[in-house]
């Protein structure tokens, strides 16, 4: 183990941290790796991976086991030695693993699913795996689309994995005890309602590049596969006794998940469709878990994780419980992504009863105009209300996050973003100064906008590069206000996020000629290259600017034509056109706009939990 | 109520930084319920501080940190409590109630070590030994520091010899002098013409008390 004395960060790949699981392997029958395809600090606070730990460490005879991608000083000390990549708990080599899963939670991670691959000393093909190899299983986030790196994978889990992964490990048991044959134990996983196993189906291509059809190649697997979605969310088992890393993560905290799905209807949001549908975790329920953790681990902040907090019906009595029950214990409670019109001046005094936060607002676009096209239904006097409000109470920095290239975006658009910092900046002055709180500190980032799979703006061109950052460059001028701070994301790693968010299996051979060329951590600034990716399309014979740039028709097929997140093609299109008009599309709770998932919706049917 | 808690780490724990070390206390505390004193302000923490920062990579067996209380606690059931919560590379090995005020940080004046060299051949061992008595006989030992600078460690040395393959230091601790034995080891290895990996483990924390060096353990603070 000497190799740790030379390398960054050791104890990201040493375990032993309280509360991870060890169990004999003599009595384990399956061995599950659970990878992130990220460092430890990022994967740790990952909800997904740790709830998934405990799902799957709860079964007899199976034991969840974590690996992260190592730093590329691991990733070098690791090839100089011959070592493999191992696991945290038992130490053991990813190649001795009958499965390996792993998260992909959005595309930047693709060059690190390689990595932690080839360390693992796994071939990356899946159809050069061999019985002997573990199978190979993705998960998360960028299965909406997995095509770009299905030849690397043997299944993907749709959707929601608490349930489907209990049945493929215990599916697995069966198989192995059976006498393990890859062939036959896929043709049973894709009898799993969420298994999607991507060598049984087959694109063909138009001439002019677009997908003519995906054909079932494998008899027995569906044609459709529908994406996973738990029975009942309230029930189902989360996070109690959480791992507690030594080391400083991304979230190192207790974050209690209260709510899946999204009832707003962002247009440009993929979890917003993708995660339908809205069900709620009783407070109850909540705080429950939340004594579990807490004494589990000792932390001293908690934060309630959704896709839109102030939407959650029981928020104020959640809030106030928590803060009630532990303020004893000195626990803090912050909320994020906490929406603005949902933003109750009792809430705000109830944080700060315990932790000063700043405020944290996504208005996404600087004109109303615009907001109506991306259905982000806040309006400008709502901010500024919100705003006024909590600079009265001490609160005086102010993080505002907004999209650039969003469709029918014009230089109007990005003024209003610069109007609206000015309109804050004043309305902080206005404030008397016995009650405000030393001085103004507003942060704007604009992030690029990345069409994706199952939103109403899956059809849209991406602006080009250029475009992007000529916006970029105007909007910097105009922020140029004391007190303001711009930051913004590169547009070169926007424009490859869209190549992969909407691609298909023909980029799976420039990635992995990119990989060999040394792209790795390529959410990390320092570490990525476009040249290096442009490079590779080329020499692939591939158009990215066909995958990002390009509209589509509206009855063009998707390379995820055959994969379904329940939701309605023609509601996403109806969405689309409604954007166009300026309509906005109320949030689906007060009225249901049959989006396709009404049949499994419980909120739609009226069992609110608190009805 | 103050308590001077004696702690080590092994194993894995020997790879994080002061700051973890702390937060991992911090939160074993937390678990298990021990009435703490925490600071004022906006985001209040325990009122705890360590003596002597311990390098990532190297092992204890006799390191120290002090608590308050906001309320009298029985040393003994404090220990079984922590031990009960805390992950299994640390432990605390001893805790004692402090009768004054006085700062454990600045008490520190030597630490002693523990250096076990990873030789591919036994033969080496002996060469160690040599370079070791070298060292302990000269005068004057010039050296470089982990910066690269090069300065006089023998009088930082109080003591160096030998038990069976390891290496036993006393080494300067204070705030008007100390030495990292990873600067020894490097020297040992110098000398001896030698190139291996080794592994730190500090054994104890000393302070002078009416002239007598007396581990942290039987000081009353």
């Amino acid at each position: 183990m000497s190799i740790l004395n030379h390398v960054e960060k050791p104890a990201r790949y040493v375990g032993g941290e309280l509360n991870s699981v060890i169990k004999d392997p003599e009595k384990v029958d399956v061995n599950f790796a659970l990878c992130f395809a990220d460092t430890y600090e990022v994967g740790m606070s990952h909800l997904g991976i740790n709830i998934l730990y405990e799902v799957i460490n709860a079964l007899p005879g199976v034991w969840a086991q974590r690996a992260f991608c190592p730093w590329p000083d691991m990733m070098a000390a690791l090839r100089a030695s011959g070592e493999p990549l191992r696991s945290l708990e038992g130490g053991m080599p990813l190649s001795e693993f009958d499965l390996v899963g792993i998260n992909l939670s959005y595309e930047m991670c693709y060059s690190n699913v390689l990595a932690m691959l080839d360390l693992g000393k796994l071939p990356l093909l899946a159809k050069k795996r061999e019985d002997k190899d573990p199978v190979v299983v993705g998960g998360g986030a960028c299965t909406v689309n997995p095509e770009p790196i299905a030849d690397f994978f043997d299944l993907f889990v749709l959707g929601e994995g608490e349930e489907v992964t209990r049945e493929l490990c215990i599916l697995f048991a069966r198989h192995k005890k059976e006498g393990f044959s890859r062939a036959a134990f896929l043709r049973d996983a894709a009898k799993l309602e969420g298994i999607y196993v991507p060598s049984f189906y087959a694109p063909a291509y138009h001439e002019d590049g677009t997908i003519r059809e995906i054909a079932v190649e494998q008899e027995g697997a569906p044609a459709i596969i529908r994406k996973r979605i738990v029975e009942n969310f309230d029930a189902e088992q989360t996070i109690k006794k959480p791992v507690l890393p030594y080391i400083n993560t991304v979230h190192d905290r207790c974050t209690l998940e209260i709510m899946r799905g999204c009832p707003r209807g962002c247009r440009f949001c993929q979890a917003g469709f993708a995660m339908r549908p809205v069900r709620e975790r009783r407070a109850e329920t909540v705080r429950e878990v939340a004594r579990n953790v807490i004494a589990a681990t000792g932390y001293d902040e908690i934060s309630l994780s959704s896709l839109s907090s102030g939407d959650y019906s029981q928020i104020d009595e959640l809030v106030n419980g928590l803060v009630a029950e532990f303020c004893d214990q000195r626990v803090s409670v912050s909320l994020p992504s906490l929406r603005i019109d949902s933003f109750e001046k009792d809430l705000a005094a109830g944080l700060q009863q315990v932790r000063k936060t700043g405020l944290t607002f996504a208005p996404e676009a600087g004109t109303q105009r615009l907001r109506d096209v991306i259905n982000k239904n806040i309006t400008q006097e709502e901010i500024l209300a919100t705003v006024v409000r909590a600079f009265e109470s001490g609160v005086s920095s102010v993080k505002l996050y907004f999209m650039i290239g969003l469709p029918t975006e014009t230089m109007e658009d990005l003024d209003g973003i610069a109007d609206m910092v000015k309109e804050i900046r004043s309305a902080f002055y206005r404030v008397p100064r016995e009650k405000r709180n030393g001085f103004l500190n507003i942060t704007v980032s604009a992030s690029c906008f990345v069409p994706k799979a199952c939103t109403p703006f899956m059809w849209e061109a991406q602006d080009t590069m250029e475009k992007l950052k000529q916006k970029q460059q105007y909007l910097r001028s105009k922020l140029k206000i004391k007190g303001v701070k711009f930051n913004y994301h590169d547009a070169s790693l926007s424009f490859l996020e869209a190549v992969l968010a909407r691609g298909d299996r023909r980029l799976a051979p420039a990635l992995l000629l990119a990989y060999q060329n040394g792209a790795v951590m390529d959410a990390w600034h320092e570490y990525f290259s476009l040249e290096r990716y442009l490079d590779a399309f080329r020499a692939c014979g591939i158009d990215p600017a066909f995958y990002a740039t390009r509209k589509r028709e509206a009855g063009e097929v998707m390379p995820f034509e055959h994969l379904d997140c329940r939701i309605d093609k023609a509601f996403l299109r109806r969405e689309r056109d409604k954007a166009y008009e300026g309509i906005t599309t109320q949030e689906c709770r007060k009225k249901c706009h049959a989006c396709g998932i009404q049949k499994y919706c419980g909120l739609a049917k009226n069992k609110r939990p608190t009805e | 109520m103050k308590l001077i808690i004696k702690y080590s780490r092994h194993g894995a724990a020997k790879y994080i930084s002061h700051l973890d070390m702390q937060r991992a206390f911090g939160r074993a505390v937390r678990r298990a319920g021990i009435p703490a004193e925490y600071s004022q302000g906006f985001n209040p923490h325990i009122v705890m501080s360590f003596a002597s920062p311990l390098s990532v990579g190297y092992e204890t067996d006799g390191d120290y940190f002090e608590l308050a209380l906001a309320q009298e606690a029985e040393p003994g059931k404090v220990k079984d409590a922590l031990n009960a919560v805390l992950p299994r590379d640390l432990r605390v090995l001893d805790i004692h109630a402090a009768e004054g005020s006085k700062k454990l940080m600045a008490q520190n004046e030597s630490a002693a070590y523990r250096l076990k060299f990873h030789f591919k051949n036994g033969m080496d061992c002996g060469k160690i030994r040599d370079a070791a008595e070298k060292m302990d006989a000269a005068p004057n030992y010039m050296a470089k520091d982990r910066k690269g600078r090069e300065l006089d460690i023998r009088p930082l040395i109080l003591e160096i010899g030998m038990d069976q393959n390891e290496v036993m230091l006393l080494l300067k601790n204070a705030s008007d002098g100390a030495l990292n034995p990873a600067v020894v080891a490097n020297a040992l290895l110098l000398e001896a013409g030698l190139d291996a990996e080794y592994s730190v483990c500090r054994t104890e924390c000393y302070t002078i008390a009416n002239g007598k060096r007396i581990p942290f353990q039987e000081y009353s603070f």
